[in-house]
């Protein structure tokens, strides 16, 4: 052999025993990354002794659900692609679930994206591989009103071009229009983010659903949010723009879902008068294939 | 370049390749039970049983079953692939479970995939050893197992693996045609196989054509008879394909293939080439056997690979044309299927020019896969100190094409890494070939130190180190073998961080059956969410599932749902949440903590 296979060869030979010896040492330590059950539910007992009405538990990373099965019922637990950068803001407290010993954990970019505004109650407590910290959530606007809540007490009707109005009864769990569509809160997707929301799709003939919210308190801001479900919102071929429309005692803002519009959007308008008439319109030159649904917050502000 | 020296096997050699079949079969068999079935398996259980029952009608009744309506009967199901495995699918089912009652009918139709994948090592070690020699050539051949997505889809009746197989056989049959009589119509027939397993086998000439053309030009130098003869020879296979793109300009595509009948002009370009070619090439023959090596393997798959192809197909027997159009039209104009890759779901093309590249770093225990990248970058030194050998190009031809075909931005990106796999056995070679190298580089290194260590010694060393992490990868996720990450990764839970798909073709609910049959009471309706029915009859037939409960196709009637999770399904354990009023889950498969499986139960 020479000189310089010999040493072309020592370099391979030792970079692939480097590298065997490193994977050797990641297969054997990466059990140990596991939760045990017993873990799990010494942060589900912490949190269900010390939760209060309106928290949530965030997981880090977004994938690690296996939690859910032990966390109680009461706190919502939430965990998804993108779920770092969520605003939470119906939560004004947070606690943050996470596996910082988990391989590629990136505990440091959650953080990152998780911090701004937040603040950390207490001292983080280990379970094992887990950890837990408690947040106060300065993301969180108190909530004055929420079209969810209020959906048993709101006027729905289908509204023709012509400007005639065909009511929507409540039959005590959703408002059922004379088309058969249905208006009550359903859990749905929206770019893998799960929401509870009103289900709201447009009428055919040009015609719009309407939900009209009477006496609406006095907010900073009042945010219409809503998008396509699922993979409604990529498709692109034979489909049309749908539009959601805002007003607030008759003055209008749209918020135009062009196909192809993934993800909940969100229309904001500041300071809403005490007692106003909300009325929220979804409308789409050709409503097939656009199945929408949105939620309607008053937020006074931020606690 | 050298010129090709295949060597004869020895006794060893055939032994020792007759070992490492038996050995990976047993493996194969062994560990079958495991094995959930996977989305497209079902479908080919139930089109290889309708294949075997044309079977049984051929030998009860042949004139029927020679009928068009007979055969469409049988193989209608499922025409997109060709028939060649679910035939054997079916023959195996057939003898072993219905005949002998010695399996179940799972392990029955897997049998011959189980012969098709064990082909794969001795074949990978006989085309690795004259390059690296015999240690080396047995890691070689060994490493298909040691790769975890291999390892799963080795187990399964589909024609990914198989396809991979005959692939190598092909290649192999052809390099020793290069040099040895009567392996020319072995390649033929050998293509003949591949064509009859899956389309990928379209390619392999893709390979071998310019190779053949190469090394033909060469042998004919300074012979002026031979050299005509393979000018010509090249000249009328060329001068068909031109003929047949003419028609189809001149006709319109849709009128070329109503008017491919039998007898046709159509028809009459392929005979007259093949005919006129295989005279040509028995000219050649007479003239310079060495030149005649170089061509006849390829004239052989152009002759005998349709034949085979029509001949091993009754679907095709009353309709060759249209028929086999509608094949070739259904996987050019294949559907894209949503796909997770860095935190994008890519839905349809271009897709990422680097993803063949990156899945597999991903995915190939990082300690198979340096040496393969390592050999790769060898090779390349090679080629441009020109060093390389014919058999180092042809491997190295074979290793990439597939990546290649796969990395085009337009071409369907689902289903893993299983649509590259033919490249697999030819990179392990040349992982293989780097482990040698450095095994010789460290030995003699050693000796330098007056420290005496053998040459099998320093490779087994090194070899064992290599083996042992992918062996732990590959226990630890069997039988969850498309949810397989590799240490560069960081596993199953970093490929999770990264925003990768984590699992498909929604096997891995075998994981909650242990569960679901201990928990689940008499008669419950039950959703296996991606699951088709043919899965579930499958999964009950096979005793994997109890037989009282019941199936159905939503958590609307469902009392237990079992949730594949994969981020382009989310909407439908939304609807679960929503149907059960609950989003807590009861239990579930979750792999490194990665959820794989989420089981929901109504309250």
């Amino acid at each position: 052999m020479s000189a310089s296979a010999l040493k072309s060869g020592l370099v391979e030979g030792v970079v692939i025993a480097g590298v065997a010896v490193a994977c050797l040492v990641f297969q054997v330590w990466l059990p140990s990354t596991h939760v045990a059950e017993a873990d799990y539910q010494a942060a589900a007992q912490v949190i269900s002794n010390e939760a209060q009405r309106g928290d949530v538990i965030l997981l880090a990373p977004w994938w690690s659900e296996r939690a859910r099965i032990f966390m109680p019922e009461s706190v919502p637990v939430t965990g998804y692609l993108g779920s770092d950068r969520d605003p939470l803001e119906l939560h004004p407290r947070i606690w943050v679930l996470s596996q910082p010993n988990l391989p590629r954990a990136d505990l440091s970019g959650f953080f990152k994206e998780f911090e701004p505004r937040r603040t950390e109650v207490g001292a983080e407590r280990r379970f094992g591989n887990l950890s837990l910290r408690l947040f106060t959530n300065g993301r969180a606007p108190e909530v004055r009103f929420s079209a969810n809540a209020a959906l048993p007490t709101a006027k729905v009707s289908l509204e023709a071009r012509d400007g005639n109005l065909a009511d929507c009864q409540w039959n005590g769990r959703a408002h059922r229009c004379p088309n058969g569509q249905e208006v009550l809160p359903q859990w749905h997707e929206l770019k893998y983010q799960p929401r509870q929301c009103l289900r709201f799709f447009p009428p055919s003939g040009g015609a719009k659903m309407v939900a009209q919210f009477d006496n609406v308190p006095a907010a900073d801001s009042l945010v219409l949010m809503g998008g396509y479900i699922w993979e409604h919102a990529v498709h692109l071929d034979g489909v049309s723009q749908t539009d959601l429309t805002l007003e607030v005692n008759g003055e209008r803002s749209v918020l135009s879902l062009p196909p192809g519009t993934d993800g909940l959007q969100r229309l904001e308008r500041k300071s809403t008068p005490a007692g106003a008439t909300v009325r929220v319109s979804v409308s789409a030159p050709n409503p097939n294939d656009r199945e929408v649904c949105f939620e309607l917050y008053a937020f006074g502000g931020v606690r | 370049m050298s010129a090709p020296t295949p060597t004869p096997e020895s006794k060893r050699d055939f032994t020792t390749a007759l070992g490492l079949f038996i050995g990976a079969f047993v493996v194969l068999f062994a560990t079958e039970q495991a094995a959930g079935f996977v989305r497209d398996e079902s479908f080919y259980f139930y089109a290889a049983e309708n294949h075997a029952r044309w079977f049984q009608l051929l030998l009860h009744s042949p004139s029927q079953a020679f009928t068009d309506a007979a055969i469409t009967r049988s193989f209608d199901y499922n025409h997109e692939h060709p028939a060649l495995m679910k035939n054997l699918y079916g023959l195996s089912y057939l003898f072993f479970n219905e005949t002998l009652h010695l399996l179940r009918p799972a392990a029955a139709f897997r049998i011959p995939a189980f012969l098709f994948a064990a082909l794969i090592l001795p074949l990978t070690f006989l085309l690795s050893k004259p390059l690296f020699g015999r240690n080396a050539a047995v890691f070689a051949s060994v490493v298909w197992l040691l790769v975890p997505r291999q390892f799963f889809e080795s187990h399964l009746a589909c024609f990914d693996v198989p396809v991979a197989a005959v692939w190598l056989l092909v290649v192999y049959c052809f390099w020793q045609a290069l040099t040895r009589p009567r392996w020319w119509l072995y390649t033929g027939l050998a293509f003949g196989l591949a064509l009859s397993t899956k389309h990928n086998a379209y390619f392999i000439p893709v390979v071998l054509i310019p190779f053949s053309v190469f090394t033909g030009w060469r042998s004919s130098a300074g012979k002026p008879g031979a050299r005509n003869l393979f000018i010509a020879i090249n000249a009328v296979f060329v001068l068909a394909a031109v003929l047949y793109a003419v028609m189809v300009l001149a006709l319109g595509p849709d009128q070329f293939l109503k008017s491919f009948t039998f007898p046709s002009g159509h028809l009459a370009v392929f005979v007259i080439a093949v005919s006129v070619g295989s005279w040509l090439l028995v000219l050649l023959r007479r003239a310079d056997e060495v030149t005649f090596r170089q061509v006849a393997p390829l004239v052989a798959m152009a002759g005998l690979g349709p034949v085979i192809f029509y001949l091993h197909w009754p679907y095709l027997w009353h309709h060759p044309v249209d028929r086999t159009a509608w094949y070739i039209q259904f996987h050019l104009t294949h559907n894209h299927y949503a796909w997770l890759y860095l935190g994008e779901l890519l839905r349809g093309p271009p897709f990422p020019l680097l993803y063949v590249w990156v899945k597999t770093a991903l995915t190939v225990p990082t300690s198979l896969f340096v040496p393969m990248v390592l050999g790769l970058v060898w090779v390349g030194v090679r080629i441009i100190r020109r060093q390389v050998t014919m058999l180092e190009v042809l491997l190295l031809l074979n290793a990439l094409t597939s990546i290649a075909l796969i990395s085009m931005p337009n071409v369907p990106h689902f289903g893993g890494v299983k649509h590259w796999f033919p490249s697999m056995p030819f990179l392990a070679i040349f992982a293989a070939g780097s482990l040698a190298r450095g095994a010789e580089a460290i030995r003699e290194w050693l000796a330098s130190k007056r420290r005496v260590v053998s040459e099998t010694a320093a490779f087994a060393v090194l070899a064992v180190l290599c083996v042992v992490p992918a062996f732990i990868a590959s226990v630890r996720i069997y039988p969850y073998g498309t949810s397989a990450y590799s240490e560069l990764a960081g596993g199953l839970p970093g490929a999770a961080s990264l925003g990768m798909q984590r699992q498909f073709w929604a096997n891995n609910v075998s994981g909650i059956f242990e569960w679901l049959n201990a928990n689940a009471k008499p008669g419950e309706r039950v959703w296996f969410h991606e699951n088709h029915n043919g899965q579930t009859r499958d999964l009950q037939r096979n005793g994997m599932v109890r037989n009282d409960l019941v199936f159905v196709n939503g958590p609307q009637e469902a009392d237990i749902v079992a949730y594949q999770y994969m981020q382009e399904f989310r909407e439908q354990e939304f609807e679960t949440w929503q149907a059960f009023g609950s989003a807590r889950p009861v239990t579930g498969l979750y792999i490194d903590e990665t959820p794989q499986i989420i089981v929901y139960r109504r309250r």
